[in-house]
């Protein structure tokens, strides 16, 4: 009661404070144009300007001499080639000569000059300028299309989800997943901004006279900092939070930043950094499987370059998959989930790989506590594209050969994992992307059992602008994640079990930049799927266990969508879309059944589930259709802009699941099997609403969201389930609704000496299992009397705070707090004896709480030139978290029961060092 | 692997685990049934007794209260009675000396206690053979410490599914702490080695017989819903609070409440046939 309470007047609270701001505020000045100087009176004391360059060229273009001055003197930079004299050849020599000054000389003669911003940009302007843009705006000319991508200048990498504006915000557009942007202008000369998430601003001007495909080339963040402390203009570089985008509940990761938070032994990771973000929930410090605004760990799509990770995690799922060095976007979609994806109720990770630097070869290791890095990457032969290969391994084997228990000295445990990636340029505007993963734990004791388990993943992708207004892309992509088992009985008596999800895709997406104020979607997908739930071999002269195999699953998903962006005005924009994801389940396959159809019986009088009685079976020859399932999914959001520097925002998504994990543990493990919808289970199907208010100050981004959440079709386990190795699983699982409904806030700050967030989630996640019609639901009956209890990531609370702060000149402090309310736990009500064990007999699931959960975690990072030495503390002041309260019998006295409250962690130092070459 | 996962995390200053101390609420005293009705192949006995006791507060640190005065009765499918008279040296301890198993039949349980009428149905299960008892050392790789270990051999019969509970009984005391990790049962299913011979069977591994220990293994044949009950009380004992394990769960057995049906009976009732096998360690 308490909490739907609180719900109501955050709500309400949300509402007064957008019509607030709609009424009170002035309409303040947006950002001032970044002020120019020329160069000439400029007078940086150190910085790139000042960097020495040599060059001797006798027959080159004038934007050629520039583009190379800037690039040894790793200058932000912006030309338009189309300005006069440009393009007239010219002798050009100069040796040791600062950039600025060689700059100055190149001019000499010319109608140009340079100027240079605040931030250390340097762009090219025809002298006489002044008011040539009013003038020519005024006309009634037909506009002309500027096209092109985004990249680092450092190393020609695509920069994904960048924000280009135009003439003082007059437009505004993002450039997509690849770095390419489409924008329609006037022709004349325009002032262009462009930021994005850990790269400085890029202030230019271009003189546009017909339709142009341009490359906008932008300086890292660290690049500038040295010559710029304070990034004053630095807002809105992060387009996830910016009120004026009709995004929500999507949060980007800066990953530079990710890299000075405190390391889990040593390793950054991307999604225990997402797990800091509001909406996200962890359910054990054990593992990185969350929860995403209530729903269930298998609920998350994970895509690393659009191909699906089906269990990305490492050491039973202590790490993530993904690899900081080797990837370069992480964006969370929490709802509001656009159209072009598909296939899980609650949330979607999009990890994209680096491309790999362009322009020269690198290489960057590190060595850690738990792990040692490499990666590398330069430009493919010819310049025609890039490559990036990233490897790491753990060794926590030597620390398992020092312990003193002969057990754990005898075990194996460690992982690698290796990213890959090409891509090759086809002409200006296209590219061919080849992306490969290949990660794998092993884990073993000494003669006795050994496991492993990994994820393959591969996607070859062509990338292809149209005449600057149809983005084309082309994906195949395959996913493939399997376990495999090594269990000895005896001596000469051993089995092997393997288990297998595949999957591969084949997407086709296209978009259409019709004008800045509207730009198109769609496509279609479709995925072939392989669910290989177990097979046992046996092993050894004196096999008591026989061969068996659970069928394997066929299925095949196709889906379409169509997606339209609009803005009317500067006030309103909207962003709808309707995808239809089908799912067919397909032969061979045997499908039993059962009497009264009804797999799984609720006997009321024993208060039990128990399994159907079974009638009879059909087989499905190869290919032939077993079930098939589809619905549309409409996906609506819009912003409304309050003044210039807040918006409101609101949203409703629908999405389907076809599969779901069959988990019986309290937490995702890597042995958990994929279990596809069929005849005895329906799809998951999911609605949520969200509103929020996004404000965007100089200093802070604010977002208030509200979100309210009901999913159908849940699948939980019956007690005392034998999930294992069972071909008719459909025995053992009921499924049930789910309510989730919280507030959400995140405060951000991005300029300044302390940076970082301020995450606060209040929410409430339910569900509820009551006995199937089919099984018998007129008795009443199922988990708690089939009422809404919290489920397993239920916080009322939940609060994080992550602040990063240089100290000195050398040294960079980040930390990370984490308060939440303890985890629902069910606790006994009563006990009774067995054969001489003491039993427990358990109240309502989850009705209790696990104490209060709270840690500090630090780090200090060292700059070397070139390296960094980083330490790292997890849970600082050593607090011993509940992350499980049982219940036992006790070994010495059998008549007494204890309570032992179990933690993952103490504290843990770690040191890493890391360097480039 | 649990095990070896936590204690790898867990070596830093903190212990991973710690006996704290929790106030849980209590619930009104439900009835306990301790019913396993056991025949030995091939000998005649008609003495079998049940236990009834109460469920108690979780942190008590008695034994369990005795349920007293309830009438309890075997009716077998023929309408055939058999009262269980309340033994006066053991209170909550129901016997009867007339009542002979026979397999393959199935017989109702009626209790009635303070008011209420419980019932429960099982039919007898047939018992496999053990083949041979003797003494070597562990064959279970896993198993931490040397010693000998009681050994059994015996062969599933085919096409026929099999249910197994064993019970070993040490100097004339059954073992119910088999292992040091926690408390559990014993029990089997033939699912995955249906028709298999078991040369080298120990169902106790982890408990070691010393020289001039008089040793009996007995098989109990169980029903799916009797092996059902075991996996779920030994899943209960075995739970370890990681990750890994299996959120908490009551354990239902199979005494039915006919009066306030909300109310069931807690504890099982089994007539089960059974193989034993003696001897002395050498």
């Amino acid at each position: 009661m308490m909490i739907r309470t609180l719900f109501r007047c955050a709500l309400l609270l949300l509402c007064i404070a957008a019509l607030l701001t709609a009424q009170g505020r002035p309409a303040a000045a947006s950002d001032t144009p970044t002020r120019f100087t020329p160069l000439a009176t400029a007078v940086p004391t150190d910085g790139p300007l000042q960097t020495p360059v040599t060059l001797d060229v006798a027959d080159r273009p004038l934007s050629g001499i520039l583009t190379e001055i800037a690039r040894q003197a790793r200058l932000p930079f912006a030309a338009d080639p189309s300005l006069p004299g440009m393009r007239t050849p010219r002798r050009f020599q100069v040796r040791d000569v600062p950039a600025g000054e060689a700059i100055q000389r190149a001019l000499a003669g010319t109608t140009l000059r340079a100027m240079v911003s605040t931030s250390g940009q340097v762009v090219i302007r025809q002298q006489a300028s002044s008011g040539s843009r009013d003038d020519q705006s005024v006309q009634p000319a037909p506009r002309v299309r500027l096209s092109g991508y985004v990249r680092s200048l450092a190393s020609l990498e695509v920069v994904r989800r960048a924000l280009i504006s135009a003439d003082n915000e007059s437009v505004r557009v993002e450039s997509n997943e690849d770095g390419f942007y489409s924008v329609l202008l006037v022709p004349g000369t325009h002032h262009l901004r462009i930021r994005a998430i850990g790269y400085a601003p890029l202030d230019t001007s271009i003189t546009l006279s017909g339709s142009v495909t341009r490359d906008l080339l932008m300086a890292t963040r660290k690049v500038t900092l040295a010559a710029v402390t304070v990034q004053a203009d630095s807002k809105g570089d992060r387009p996830d939070l910016d009120p004026r985008t009709p995004d929500m509940s999507v949060v980007r990761l800066d990953l530079a930043a990710v890299k000075l938070l405190p390391p889990v032994l040593g390793e950054p990771d991307p999604i225990r950094s997402l797990t800091l973000l509001p909406g996200v929930s962890l359910s054990s410090d054990a593992s990185t499987a969350f929860s995403v605004r209530g729903g269930a760990a298998d609920q998350n799509l994970f895509l690393l370059d659009e191909a699906t990770i089906y269990n990305p995690s490492h050491i039973l799922g202590f790490l993530s998959t993904f690899n900081t060095d080797a990837v370069d976007n992480v964006t969370l979609y929490k709802g509001a989930i656009p159209a072009r994806f598909g296939g899980r109720l609650s949330s979607v990770v999009d990890v994209r790989q680096r491309e790999g630097n362009a322009n020269e070869f690198n290489g960057s290791a590190a060595i850690g506590l738990l792990a040692s890095r490499l990666a590398l990457e330069g430009p493919l032969p010819g310049k025609r594209g890039s490559y990036m290969f990233a490897a790491r391994r753990s060794y926590a084997d030597v620390f398992t050969r020092a312990s003193s228990d002969s057990v754990i000295r005898n075990s194996k445990a460690y992982f690698y994992d290796v990213n890959a990636k090409t891509n090759l340029r086809l002409g200006t505007s296209g590219a061919l992307l080849l992306s490969g993963y290949l990660g794998r734990d092993r884990f073993g004791q000494g003669a006795g059992f050994s496991a492993g388990w990994g994820n393959k993943a591969a996607t070859l992708r062509w990338n292809q602008a149209f005449g600057g207004r149809l983005f084309s892309k082309v994906t195949t992509a395959f996913g493939d994640y399997d376990y495999l088992l090594d269990v000895p009985i005896d001596t000469r008596d051993s089995i092997s079990w393997r288990s297998r999800i595949r999957s591969l895709d084949v997407k086709v997406d296209q978009t259409l930049y019709l004008s800045e104020n509207n730009s198109i979607e769609f496509g279609v997908q479709y995925t072939d799927q392989e669910f290989r739930p177990g097979t046992v071999t046996p092993r050894g002269s004196e096999a008591t266990i026989q061969r068996r195999e659970v069928p394997t699953r066929f299925g095949i998903a196709p889906a379409a969508y169509l997606g339209q962006d609009l803005k009317f005005g500067t006030r309103f924009a909207l962003r709808y879309g309707l995808r239809y994801s089908g799912f067919v389940r397909r032969g061979a396959a045997t499908i039993y059944r059962y009497r009264d159809d009804a797999p799984v019986v609720y006997n009321a009088s024993l208060a039990r589930y128990e399994p159907g009685v079974l009638r009879d079976s059909l087989v499905y020859r190869r290919g032939q259709r077993v079930a098939s399932f589809g619905g549309w999914e409409p996906r609506i959001s819009g912003r409304l802009m309050l003044g210039d520097a807040s918006s409101v925002k609101a949203s409703y998504s629908r999405t389907q699941q076809f599969l779901s994990l069959a988990s019986k543990t309290n937490s995702v493990s890597p042995l958990d099997v994929w279990e596809p919808v069929g005849p005895y289970v329906k799809p998951l199907v999911s609605d949520q609403f969200a509103l929020g208010f996004s404000r965007a100050t100089a200093d802070y981004e604010l977002s208030v969201e509200a979100y309210y959440k009901v999913s159908e079709n849940l699948v939980d386990f019956i007690d005392g389930a034998d999930v294992v190795l069972n071909p008719r699983i459909e025995t053992l699982l009921v499924q049930g609704n789910g309510r989730a409904y919280g507030m959400e806030l995140l405060a951000r700050r991005s300029t300044g000496r302390v940076t970082g967030w301020v995450s606060y989630t209040l929410g409430r996640a339910e569900q509820r299992f009551p006995v199937p019609a089919r099984a018998g639901a007129a008795l009443g009956g199922g988990i708690n009397g089939g009422k809404y209890y919290p489920g397993p990531f239920d916080k009322t609370h939940n609060l994080s705070v992550v602040a990063i702060r240089p100290l000195g000149r050398k040294w960079t402090i980040g930390s990370t707090f984490s308060l939440a309310s303890g985890l629902p736990a069910t606790f006994p009500v009563a006990r009774y004896q067995i054969d001489g064990l003491l039993v427990t007999e358990y109240g309502a699931r989850n009705s209790s709480r696990l104490p209060l959960y709270h840690r500090l975690d630090l780090s200090a990072t060292r700059k070397y030139a070139r390296g960094e030495l980083q330490l790292g503390v997890l849970n600082a002041y050593n607090r011993f978290n509940a992350q499980a309260l049982r219940f036992r019998q006790q070994l010495a006295n059998p008549l007494v029961a204890e309570a032992v409250q179990t933690s993952i962690f103490g504290i843990v130092p770690s040191i890493t060092y890391a360097f480039h070459f | 692997m649990r095990r070896i996962m936590l204690t790898l995390l867990c070596s830093t200053a903190v212990g991973c685990e710690r006996i704290v101390s929790v106030s849980v609420p209590d619930s009104p005293p439900r009835l306990v049934v301790e019913a396993r009705l056991e025949r030995v192949r091939s000998a005649v006995s008609g003495t079998q007794r049940i236990r009834l006791t109460t469920t108690d507060r979780y942190f008590s640190t008695a034994a369990p209260p005795p349920a007293r005065g309830a009438v309890v009765r075997v009716v077998d499918d023929s309408g055939k009675v058999v009262p269980f008279a309340e033994l006066a040296t053991e209170p909550g301890t129901y016997e009867t000396t007339v009542f002979v198993i026979a397999v393959g039949r199935s017989y109702t349980l009626r209790i009635t206690y303070q008011g209420e009428e419980y019932v429960s149905t099982e039919t007898t299960q047939p018992a496999v053979a053990i083949d041979s008892l003797w003494f070597i050392d562990r064959i279970a790789t896993i198993s931490p410490q040397a010693g000998l270990r009681a050994t059994i051999g015996l062969r599933d019969p085919v096409g026929v599914k099999n249910f197994y509970l064993w019970d070993q009984i040490v100097n004339g005391r059954r073992v119910v702490r088999p292992d040091s990790v926690g408390y559990f049962r014993v029990v089997a299913s033939d699912d995955l080695s249906d028709g298999t011979r078991l040369r080298r069977f120990q169902p106790y591994d982890g408990v070691i017989v010393t020289r001039g220990q008089q040793v009996t293994v007995r098989q109990v044949a169980i029903s799916e819903q009797a092996y059902r009950f075991y996996s779920a009380l030994s899943e209960q004992g075995l739970n370890d609070g990681s990750p890994f394990g299996v959120p908490p769960s009551s354990l239902r057995g199979n005494v039915a409440n006919l009066t306030t049906p909300a109310k069931h009976g807690l504890g099982y009732f089994i007539v089960a046939e059974v193989t034993e096998v003696e001897g002395q360690v050498p």
